[in-house]
C-alpha cells in the first residue's frame, strides 16, 4: 500500500489539493451559518459551481499529464487558489459569513486573483519550457505542429505530416520554381532482424534509425516515418547531387551503428537502401510517394 | 464438434491476443483500455495456457482500432504471426516445393494457422481465385479490416521470404484507407480496393514457382502437426451451402443437428442471418461466374440452381445493385 502511495506522480500536490479543498469545505460549514432555503440562488449556485468543478477538471488534467517540475507546480499552486476561491463563491450561496465580519464574503476573489498572478508567471515558464523543447524537435518538425500525425513507435511524424509539408513545398514550387528533394529510406534486413530478435527489439530499432537519420541530416531537413521500416526525408531548397551526398552520408551513419539489447550484446548493424528524387514539376505527395517506392524496388534489386 | 462458435474458448491468447495488446501497450494504450470489455486482466496472461474466444479478440480489435496511433498494428501483428507460426510449421510449410503445394499445406492447415478466416478456391482457365471470408462470425467493418490486413501482412511477409517474384493480385472489400503507406510498404503483389468480396487471384503459371531450399524429403508428417480438425461456425454454415445451394434454413438446421430457433438465434449471435449467409455464397459464385468465367445469365442461373431467369436476375440486382449485364461490362 506505501509503495502504492509514493509510486503515485505529483503525490505532493494532490495532497495539497485534497488538503485545501476539504479545509475550505470544513470551514465553511463549520463557520458560516446556513443561510434559509428561500434564500438560496439555485442557478447561481449550479453556475459558479459548476466553474468550481471545471477548474478542477483542468487540475486533474494538469497532474495527470505533465511531467513533474517547476512549471507543473506553478500551475497546480495557481490551479488549486483558483479552485479555492470559486468553491467559496459556490458555498457562498449556502452558508453566510456575515456574523463574523460583514465583509468577509468579499475577500472569496483574492485566492484566484493570487493563483491568476502565479498561473501567469507558471505560463511564461510554460513557454521557456516550450522553446528548449522546440529545439529538441528540429529536424523532426517544420512550420507547424500536430500531436494526430505522431507516429508513437519512433517519435517522428508520420506519413501525413510528410504529405502535408510536400504540398506545402509543391505550392512554393507552382510560386516561385524552388525545387526540392526527396528520399525515401528502407532497412534492409528488418524482417530477419525481426525474425532473429523479435517484434519489441524491431520496433527500438525502427526508433534508433529514425534518431540516426535525424541526427545525420541538416537543420532545414525533415525526417517521418512512412510505414513499416521505410522513413522519408524532406530536403527543401535542395539539389539532387546535395539530397543524394546527405542521404549517403545516412547510410554510412547507419552501417557503423550498433544495436544494443538489454545485456549489451550487440546485434546486427542496420544497413540502409534508399532511393531519391528531386521534384520539378508540380505533383501530388501521392505520386511522389508511388516513384520512390518504384525506384527504391529498383535499387533493391540493383544490389 | 466439427465447428467452434465465437464464444468458445479456443484459441490459445499467446498466439494473437496477448501480442496485440502489447503491440498496443507500446503505442501507448493501456492494456485495461485495450482488454475492456472482454473479461480478461492483463495478468490473467501470466497463465501460457491461457485461452480466448474469438468475440473477445473482436472486442479488442475494437477497442484498439479506436485509438488514432494504431493504424500499423495489423501489419506489425502480422508479422509476428508469421515469426510465431513458421517456428511452429516451418518443418512442413518451408519443405512445400512449389506454390501449388503451399496452398495445399495451407488448406490442410487452415484451422491452426489463421481460423479466423475461411478460403473458397475457385478455378478458372488462367488462374485460380481465393474467395476469403470471416470463419466465425460475421465482424464489423473495421474488424474485418484489421484482419484483413494482419493476414495481408502475414502471407506477403511469407511470400516476400520464400518466392522470388510472385505476381499475386489482391482484391480488398473496403475503399481505399486512409493508411494506404503501410499495404505500399508491404510492397504487395496488385492491390485493388472497393470490391464486393476479398478475393486472391494466382495465375495458374505462378503455381509452379519454386520455394527457395525446398526439400521435399525433407518435409515433416502432416500427423506429427496435429491439425485442427473444428472449423468456424460461419464457416461450417457455407460449406453446408456451397454444396445445397438450394438448402433453407431447416437444413441447415439439420446440418447442425439443432431445431430451426436455435439455429436462427446462434446465426443471429454470430452477426448473421440465413438469408445474408446463403445471399453471400451465391452473390460471390455469381460474381466469379460472369466476371472471370463469362457465362451467360442462363448458365449463372443453372450454376447456382435458381428456377427461372427472372428471379435470378431480382436476386443479383438485390446483391450487387446492378444487373448481371452491367456487372460484365465493368
Amino acid at each position: 500500500m506505501a509503495h502504492f502511495i509514493t509510486s503515485i506522480k505529483h503525490i505532493h500536490l494532490w495532497a495539497l489539493l485534497i488538503v485545501s479543498v476539504t479545509i475550505t469545505i470544513l470551514m465553511a460549514v463549520h463557520f458560516g451559518e446556513l443561510k434559509p432555503y428561500a434564500q438560496f440562488e439555485i442557478l447561481d449556485a449550479i453556475g459558479e459551481g459548476g466553474l468550481a468543478a471545471m477548474s478542477l477538471v483542468w487540475l486533474v488534467a494538469t497532474l495527470l499529464s505533465r511531467p513533474q517540475g517547476r512549471v507543473t507546480t506553478a500551475l497546480s499552486f495557481g490551479l488549486t487558489l483558483m479552485l479555492i476561491s470559486l468553491l467559496l463563491d459556490c458555498l457562498d450561496e449556502f452558508f453566510s459569513f456575515n456574523h463574523i465580519h460583514p465583509t468577509l464574503s468579499s475577500l472569496e476573489a483574492f485566492p484566484a486573483l493570487l493563483g491568476m498572478i502565479v498561473m501567469s508567471i507558471a505560463m511564461y515558464w510554460w513557454y521557456q519550457e516550450q522553446t528548449f523543447l522546440n529545439l529538441t524537435l528540429l529536424r523532426k518538425e517544420r512550420h507547424f505542429r500536430e500531436h494526430t500525425f505522431t507516429d508513437y513507435v519512433t517519435g517522428l511524424y508520420s506519413a501525413r505530416y510528410m504529405e502535408k509539408q510536400i504540398d506545402a513545398e509543391v505550392s512554393q514550387l507552382i510560386d516561385d520554381g524552388t525545387r526540392f528533394c526527396v528520399a525515401i529510406l528502407d532497412l534492409k534486413a528488418y524482417s530477419q532482424f525481426c525474425f532473429k530478435h523479435g517484434i519489441t527489439k524491431g520496433e527500438l530499432l525502427l526508433r534508433d534509425t529514425g534518431q540516426l537519420i535525424t541526427l545525420n541530416i541538416r537543420g532545414c531537413d525533415l525526417t517521418c516515418r512512412y510505414a513499416g521500416d521505410k522513413f522519408i526525408v524532406l530536403y527543401p531548397a535542395t539539389k539532387l547531387s546535395t539530397a543524394i551526398d546527405i542521404t549517403n552520408r545516412v547510410c554510412t551513419a547507419a552501417k557503423v551503428h550498433h544495436q544494443y539489447d538489454k545485456n549489451l550484446v550487440t546485434l546486427n548493424p542496420s544497413t540502409l537502401h534508399y532511393a531519391c528524387i528531386e521534384v520539378s514539376f508540380a505533383m501530388q505527395s501521392e505520386q511522389i510517394f508511388e516513384q520512390l517506392m518504384a525506384q527504391l524496388a529498383h535499387n533493391k534489386q540493383a544490389c | 464438434m466439427p465447428y467452434f462458435e465465437s464464444n468458445n474458448l479456443r484459441f490459445n491468447s499467446h498466439q494473437l491476443l496477448e501480442p496485440l495488446v502489447e503491440l498496443a501497450k507500446q503505442r501507448g494504450i493501456h492494456p485495461d483500455k485495450a482488454l475492456k470489455g472482454t473479461k480478461i486482466f492483463y495478468k490473467d496472461f501470466e497463465n501460457q495456457n491461457h485461452k480466448s474466444s474469438y468475440t473477445q479478440l473482436e472486442q479488442i480489435i475494437e477497442n484498439i482500432t479506436k485509438h488514432n496511433l494504431s493504424q500499423d498494428i495489423s501489419f506489425v501483428l502480422g508479422q509476428h504471426l508469421l515469426h510465431s507460426l513458421c517456428a511452429k510449421y516451418a518443418s512442413y510449410l518451408f519443405h512445400c516445393i512449389d506454390l501449388k503445394a503451399l496452398l495445399i499445406a495451407c488448406k490442410q492447415l487452415e484451422n491452426d494457422l489463421f481460423p479466423y478466416f475461411s478460403i473458397r478456391m475457385l478455378r478458372e482457365g488462367q488462374a485460380i481465385h481465393l474467395l476469403v471470408n470471416p470463419a466465425v462470425s460475421e465482424p464489423s467493418t473495421c474488424t474485418y479490416q484489421f484482419l484483413l490486413e494482419v493476414w495481408l501482412s502475414l502471407i506477403n511477409g511469407f511470400i516476400k521470404w520464400r518466392f522470388n517474384n510472385l505476381e499475386i493480385q489482391f482484391q480488398l472489400p473496403y475503399s481505399t484507407p486512409a493508411h494506404i503507406e503501410h499495404y505500399h510498404a508491404m510492397q504487395v503483389g496488385k492491390l485493388s480496393f472497393g470490391h464486393h468480396a476479398c478475393t486472391v487471384e494466382i495465375r495458374k503459371t505462378a503455381l509452379q514457382t519454386r520455394q527457395y531450399d525446398a526439400v521435399s524429403a525433407l518435409q515433416s508428417n502432416l500427423v506429427t502437426l496435429q491439425p485442427c480438425t473444428s472449423i468456424g461456425f460461419l464457416s461450417y454454415a457455407e460449406t453446408f451451402l456451397i454444396h445445397h445451394p438450394k438448402a433453407c434454413l431447416e437444413d441447415l438446421a439439420n446440418h447442425f443437428k439443432i431445431s430451426e430457433a436455435t439455429m436462427k438465434r446462434k446465426l443471429s449471435q454470430h452477426n448473421s442471418q440465413f438469408s445474408s449467409l446463403k445471399d453471400r455464397v451465391l452473390s460471390q459464385q455469381a460474381a466469379f461466374c460472369i466476371q472471370q468465367q463469362g457465362y451467360s445469365n442462363a448458365q449463372v442461373a443453372k450454376a447456382l440452381a435458381f428456377n427461372d431467369l427472372p428471379n435470378f436476375r431480382r436476386a443479383f440486382k438485390r446483391w450487387f445493385g446492378v444487373t448481371p449485364s452491367e456487372l460484365r461490362n465493368t
